[in-house]
């Protein structure tokens, strides 16, 4: 999709991903369709888009927790798929998951420094670890990189606030040192005096042990403080990818601009006040993934959507540079 | 945008809350969730009452019409007067007649707020029947549901909760809780379950239904964008006390109190510069923690000795009836 050739190698690159489920015996559901993208190295890149696009499932599908119909993801130059058992063990390390609810993710009856070397264990990354202590030391060291003391090494996971908890699986998530953290709506579940903390602690982290995120989230605000890059996603398809300065300023797709206008906005609102600015409020809901929509699947809700829309589906069209939409009536 | 309402009310408020404090018992232990609390909402405007997980603005929103069980829950000290009655010394059948009737709720997930085994024409006509007499209930339930914008009325009447979807839900709520007209509706996070195209459709709905029906709105929000999309006046709480109140425009503009301009501070802006924001440091005191004085003081850069001893009284602003609770409000140069 975007011109690999003037950045460095990507580190994790996805081409035409397709995933089903089949929802009955003759119906199948495409719940991502077609999705391209790359992601470089120390690059944090945001999926963003409404329940049920997609986004989730693109994530889990890198991860290999559901089965990939179509297409194929690169990692580090090799394809997954191809790869030896050895080598797979080695990918599922360096990819790591944060998930959004700290409570569902962490296990009630594991104290949190058992559940930070758990990770180790399953690795096998724990025999230079030899000892007690400097596997406790380890795990210390981990919770400390993550804003918390050691005195939460023997603590339980319902002892924490939501904000300790999230910490919590963060610091699990880098103890095998992974070179791609996937976070799935990692602050959602959070207050937001809160929130910020973590989008610092996972900026900051990034930066410091330099691996890359694939930053999955419904919050546009949230997403344009912290990516460098901005994948927008409607029922399935990536309609919508630009560095995510240009992506929050000039906006090309339809859904875009209305996503963007419809979330409410301190200074937005009381610029409405003064009668400036107006929102674009979409007709309608997101159609059932069932039934496929001909053409472009926005045009039932596009207030741009034109005859040729209802017949033919969209390529890819280069806005300009790396700002790429899935529009009929882009660049 | 809605009618700005004039700064100040000339009639006597819809709805007065003085000094409200609201506790729970567990056992012999008696815990406040509410502190010394105060606003007023005057007939048509929307008001809003913001404040994170736990701040007791769940817990305000439900006391206003007695919906909580007591015990455990009891109010040691206060008064709500609603249209001129004292609400928290109503008999049950006097609180009935309020109930649904002149005070309506719309909760924050609209799949648990209607029964799943009944479908909605019945639980919608139910609503109607339960305060209103000499109605044709099916027909007033089809207006009802072409006023909340669900264009096949008939239709959506034979359906089960569960064969809509969740905007689709929220808007029928919405309609159960006009059924009786009445002229307080209290919308505890309305759209916090529902996608952003969704909450944006929804919020329009509210904002055009109020102009259309003139009832006024408590607005039970985290979302300060939200404020200042719908609301008039704003009430920001912590802890369970109220920080700060007064016009949209004022507080957003230019908060007085720390807490309100370190919440401003953190919520991320579509528009305007990326810097890094930092966050407020510590976190929200438990209702049975709660630090003596000002609840934000262990959290506030400013705090004195002062801040620590004593709960600041309401001091007025420069702005029209913007009051803060703080001993050291921030100076605007205006």
């Amino acid at each position: 999709m975007s011109d690999a050739l003037t950045r460095e190698p990507a580190l994790l690159e996805v081409s035409d991903l397709g995933v089903e489920f089949s929802a009955d015996r003759h119906r199948v559901l495409r719940a991502v369709d077609g999705v391209s993208f790359d992601i470089g190295p120390r690059e944090i890149v945001g999926l963003v888009g409404e329940s049920g696009c997609g986004k989730t499932t693109t994530g889990n599908a890198i991860v290999g927790l559901v089965p990939v119909a179509q297409g194929s993801i690169t990692f580090d130059g090799k394809p997954i798929a191809l790869q030896s058992a050895a080598q797979q063990r080695q990918f599922r390390r360096e990819v790591q998951m944060v998930f959004q609810d700290p409570m569902g993710s962490l296990n009630p009856r594991l104290p949190v420094g058992d559940a930070i070397l758990e990770t180790l264990y399953v690795h096998r990354v724990h025999l230079g670890l030899a000892t007690r202590r400097s596997r406790q030391s380890r795990a210390a060291e981990l919770l400390e990189r993550v804003g918390l003391g050691s005195d939460f090494i023997p603590r339980y996971p319902h002892e924490l606030s939501g904000g300790q908890r999230q910490r919590v699986g963060i610091a699990r998530a880098l103890a095998v040192r992974p070179r791609l953290l996937i976070a799935d709506e990692p602050v959602s579940a959070l207050d937001v005096s809160i929130q910020v903390q973590i989008l610092n602690l996972l900026k900051d982290l990034s930066k410091e042990l330099s691996f890359a995120c694939l930053f999955v989230a419904h919050d546009l605000a949230v997403v344009r403080y912290m990516c460098d890059r901005t994948l927008v996603m409607y029922l399935g398809e990536v309609v919508e990818e630009a560095p995510s300065d240009i992506l929050f300023r000039t906006p090309s797709h339809p859904y875009t601009r209305a996503l963007l206008s419809a979330v409410p906005d301190v200074d937005k609102g009381l610029a409405a006040r003064h009668g400036e600015g107006s929102r674009i409020v979409l007709r309608g809901e997101v159609p059932s993934r069932l039934e496929p929509v001909p053409g472009c699947p926005f045009h039932p809700r596009c207030p741009e959507a034109t005859e040729r829309c209802h017949t033919e589906r969209p390529g890819y069209a280069t806005v300009k540079d790396d700002h790429l939409a899935r529009c009929h009536f882009t660049g | 945008m809605p009618t700005r309402p004039n700064a100040k009310p000339t009639r006597a408020p819809l709805l007065d809350v003085k000094g409200l404090t609201v506790g729970f018992r567990s056992g012999r232990e008696e815990t406040i969730v509410v502190h010394d609390l105060s606003f007023q909402i005057c007939e048509g405007e929307t008001v809003a009452l913001v404040g994170e997980s736990g701040c007791g603005k769940s817990v305000t929103a439900l006391t206003l019409a007695r919906l909580l069980p007591e015990p455990p829950a009891f109010h040691p000290a206060g008064v709500v007067v609603f249209r001129g009655r004292e609400v928290l010394q109503m008999s049950r059948a006097e609180l009935r007649t309020i109930r649904g009737g002149q005070i309506a709720y719309v909760f924050q997930d609209p799949a648990t707020a209607l029964n799943p085994v009944f479908r909605i024409g019945f639980q919608l006509e139910e609503a109607i029947c339960a305060h209103r007499r000499r109605v044709n209930a099916r027909k007033e339930a089809v207006r009802l549901l072409s006023l909340v914008g669900l264009s096949d009325a008939e239709a959506c009447l034979r359906c089960y909760p569960h064969e809509l979807s969740g905007g689709m839900q929220q808007r029928v709520v919405i309609a159960m809780a006009l059924a009786c007209q009445p002229k307080l509706l209290v919308a505890d996070e309305p759209t916090t379950a529902l996608d952003v195209t969704i909450q944006a459709q929804i919020l329009d709905l509210l904002k055009s239904l109020q102009a259309e029906l003139g009832m006024a709105v408590l607005m039970i929000t985290h979302n300060l964008g939200l404020v200042a999309d719908v609301a008039h006046r704003l009430n920001v709480m912590y802890a369970g006390s109220l920080v700060e109140s007064g016009l949209v425009e004022d507080v957003l503009t230019s908060p007085a109190h720390p807490y309100t301009r370190g919440l401003l501070d953190v919520v991320p802006r579509l528009g305007g510069t990326l810097e890094r924001m930092e966050g407020i440091e510590g976190v929200v005191p438990s209702p049975g923690n709660r630090p003596a004085g000002c609840p934000f003081a262990p959290r506030c850069k400013h705090a004195g000795d002062a801040c620590r001893r004593q709960m600041p009284s309401p001091q007025s602003t420069s702005g029209v009836g913007h009051q803060v609770c703080c001993y050291h409000p921030l100076e605007h140069a205006t």
